[in-house]
């Protein structure tokens, strides 16, 4: 997985610290990409819209982790949806499950974590399906 | 005179659903291929920004609003030339000849809080869009 300005502090004191992850999308279509940590929490999600010919391609950053007020929270980017199914998706060169595992097992997660994200991704997907949006639990 | 006309669009929409002290900057960028046999001109360039960042409990006791702000770039490259232009742009470039590859970026700065603040930020976005015609 190719990452950029890998940090070794547990805080990151400026954006330019956050790690990051190259989404590459080939061909249009709306695609909805989300932040997800080991508790089953989307901490954020990016829509990126491209309309254009079908050999076009775009590409896009995602962050793996968050600088927040607690600190720093390491997170594992997930695909939720896409309306097209034309369009293919890659993370750091690998397709969205494959990065999704390896960005999991690097950040030693276990198989209730694993399961707590997957249900997550589900339940965005399905709630982006129905009204074009993702909105968690109680906000 | 015949005249192709392609576009790229890209939005870009980010959602945080936790309070942050730092958001790493919105980018994109898409390409497509060009036919090099054809003039290219540029018809039209746009840019738009939504949304922005609240800062909280700032050193000073000031609160601090930005908006995001975004920037657009079109650049294409051929094999003896390439040209750049920026948006917005709303009447058509002069022509190029010979390009073979154009691209769109569209971008916002990344921001961060000082120590002890906080950014409020619930949901930004930048868009961009270009529209290309080619000419036999």
């Amino acid at each position: 997985m190719s990452t950029r300005s890998v940090s070794s502090k547990s805080t990151p004191s400026s954006a330019s610290e956050i790690d990051a992850i190259e989404i590459r999308l080939q061909g249009p279509g709306a695609t909805t990409v989300g932040l997800v940590d080991g508790a089953g929490n989307v901490l954020m999600t990016r829509r990126v819209v491209v309309s254009g010919p079908s050999e076009m391609e775009t590409n896009f950053q995602m962050p793996l982790s968050l600088a927040t007020t607690k600190g720093k929270l390491d997170a594992v980017p997930m695909l939720f949806h896409q309306t097209s199914a034309k369009q293919v998706v890659t993370m750091g060169g690998r397709d969205p499950a494959g990065a999704a595992q390896e960005r999991q097992r690097a950040l030693k997660l276990n198989a209730a974590a694993v399961g707590r994200m997957k249900a997550a991704a589900e339940t965005a997907a399905a709630q982006i399906a129905e009204t074009g949006r993702f909105k968690p639990a109680g906000s | 005179m015949a005249t192709t006309q392609l576009m790229i669009q890209i939005l870009v929409e980010e959602t945080l659903f936790v309070p942050v002290t730092s958001i790493m900057g919105l980018s994109a960028w898409s390409t497509m291929n060009l036919n090099p046999a054809r003039t290219t001109v540029i018809r039209e360039i746009a840019v738009e920004d939504i949304g922005g960042v609240l800062g909280l409990s700032m050193p000073g006791a000031v609160n601090l609003g930005m908006a995001s702000g975004a920037l657009a770039i079109v650049d294409m490259v051929g094999a003896k030339s390439e040209a750049f232009l920026m948006a917005p742009s709303c009447v058509p470039s002069p022509p190029f000849a010979g390009m073979e590859r154009i691209g769109l970026s569209v971008n916002a700065a990344s921001v961060t809080a000082p120590a002890g603040g906080k950014l409020l930020v619930q949901s930004l976005g930048i868009g961009a869009h270009v529209y290309v015609d080619q000419i036999s």
